[in-house]
């Protein structure tokens, strides 16, 4: 059912892996959380969901297995008890890793037990995730597919430069936010408002853009056709049509594919890439 | 987190200008009270709805405009001569492309009018050109006689009949393939030396008004439906 043979520490660090770096601080002060040191943890899982995996709370290392990327996202919610995983007893625990398929999200989740209760600060790694899901949100239209593409299309580009979404600043290193018209747009700016509980709940208002950007992030696929460029499809019919389009009547430029309104571009040279 | 929705109401004739701010949740409603062309004194409520990128006009019920992939308002909601809502929208582009479209819209005898919809800036991100651009500048009156101005000039009259601006006459021949941006539908329309009010920007695109619906005439033959129809 599970596939619990996967070692995950094989495959350490490379272009694809996914950090999701959190710190508890214990009591009072900044920060939401609360209740337990599986609070972090349980942003990933729920307990409604297959998974499988061990923890050790001597080693501190919990690794899980989810059996599909549709279980990972729905499992993507924060609950503020797990009865499943219980609670720690005592001491602290180190690194979470939760494995699907060839992605990793490692979780620095140091905890200390307290009767005092958690609270988490947020890695800086963590609001750049945010920042690809925002912009992907904010790019696409409601439809699943069409953010999938165009999250697959900042991850060639993140390829292409040996860069990942950890980077604090990996927009800069894809083009900069004058690529991305959606920064500080509303779309934009809700769900880097928005806490991780809502934008991961089943019933979010970006949902479907937020799971299509989710999985573009972890899977193998690419959902653009190899694609570096995108664009609305309809702009193509009127007149003046900016830079994609301009390069496409041009030549340089062939469609990968088309998702609902957006068409998807590569360079007509297989050796050019972008930018 | 539940997000309310939020209710404005404004008055057009204390304030004409709605806030950005005031239009910026995923999820707003506003209230612009103004007049008709035949100066009756109206309402039209304007929700945005950044969840689904859709911008909707009501002024009753069963009278309603919709504009599709709307995803912010680049400039405040203004009312110009006290009768025509102006919308300044960013619309989606692509990797790298910034698109904006200029609506006016105006009401008579209970219905709701787009007298302008064309696309007023297309910037390539890339490297900082412009593809096109037309500033829309403001709007003249005189007894009821309306001039919209672009890049300095008087550039469109208003064509009473049709109620909208126009500032040429384009000739339609032959067989047409029609999309439409709210879906990309498809259809053909035939014409036969057949003439309707259009507007042509900086010599680049001709928006045509046919039979109560604008098009942008795009490659040869084809025609690109500028959708007003909420269904």
């Amino acid at each position: 059912m599970f596939d619990m043979s996967h070692q995950v520490w094989d495959n350490m660090p490379e272009f694809g892996l996914v950090y999701l770096p959190w710190s508890f601080d214990r009591g009072g002060g900044g920060g939401g959380g609360g209740g337990n040191p599986f609070d972090a943890m349980n942003f990933l899982l729920s307990d409604d969901r297959p998974y499988g995996g061990n923890w050790s709370a001597s080693s501190g290392i919990i690794t899980i297995y989810e059996s599909s990327a549709e279980a990972f996202f729905t499992s993507c919610r924060l609950i503020q008890n797990s009865s499943t995983w219980g609670i720690t007893p005592a001491g602290s625990f180190g690194t979470a890793l939760v494995n699907y398929h060839d992605a990793l999200i490692l979780q620095n989740a140091v905890a200390s037990v307290s009767p005092y209760g958690f609270t988490f600060q947020e890695d800086p790694s963590l609001n750049a995730l945010k920042q690809y899901l925002a912009i992907v949100a904010g790019e696409s239209l409601s439809i699943e597919g069409e953010a999938q593409g165009i999250g697959s299309v900042i991850m060639n580009r993140l390829k292409f430069v040996c860069a990942s979404i950890l980077d604090e600043n990996f927009v800069s290193k894809i083009g900069g936010e004058g690529q991305y018209d959606a920064i500080g747009d509303v779309i934009y700016n809700d769900v880097m408002g928005d806490s991780w509980e809502d934008i991961f709940s089943p019933g979010y208002k970006y949902a479907s853009r937020i799971s299509g950007a989710s999985t573009a992030l972890l899977s193998d696929k690419d959902y653009s056709y190899g694609a570096y460029f995108w664009n609305g499809t309809y702009q193509y019919f009127t007149q003046c049509i900016g830079f994609n389009w301009n390069e496409y009547n041009k030549g340089t430029f062939i469609i990968t594919q088309s998702i609902g309104g957006t068409t998807f571009f590569k360079y007509k040279d297989p050796n050019k890439h972008w930018p | 987190m539940k997000k309310f929705l939020t209710l404005f109401i404004i008055n057009a004739f204390v304030f004409n200008q709605v806030s950005l701010s005031q239009l910026s949740q995923s999820k707003d409603s506003i209230i612009l009270h103004l007049l008709s062309l035949e100066d009756k004194e109206v309402s039209v409520k304007i929700d945005f709805d950044g969840r689904n990128d859709e911008l909707v006009l009501e002024l009753n019920t069963n009278e309603k405009i919709c504009i599709f992939e709307a995803r912010y308002l680049s400039q405040d909601i203004k009312i110009l001569s006290q009768r025509f809502i102006e919308l300044q929208i960013g619309v989606r582009g692509g990797s790298g492309v910034s698109v904006h479209r200029y609506v006016l819209i105006c009401i008579s005898g209970d219905k709701l009018y787009k007298s302008v919809d064309v696309i007023s800036l297309v910037k390539n991100l890339v490297d900082g050109s412009i593809d096109c651009q037309v500033d829309f500048t403001g709007l003249t009156e005189k007894n009821k006689s309306f001039e919209l101005i672009a890049n300095g000039e008087k550039a469109f009259h208003f064509d009473s009949e049709n109620k909208i601006f126009c500032n040429g006459l384009e000739n339609l021949n032959g067989l047409y393939y029609v999309n439409s941006d709210k879906d990309l539908s498809s259809k053909q329309l035939n014409f036969n030396n057949e003439k309707f009010p259009s507007i042509c920007v900086n010599q680049t695109a001709i928006y045509i008004f046919i039979k109560h619906k604008w098009y942008v005439e795009s490659h040869e033959n084809h025609l690109m439906e500028l959708t007003s129809c909420c269904n």
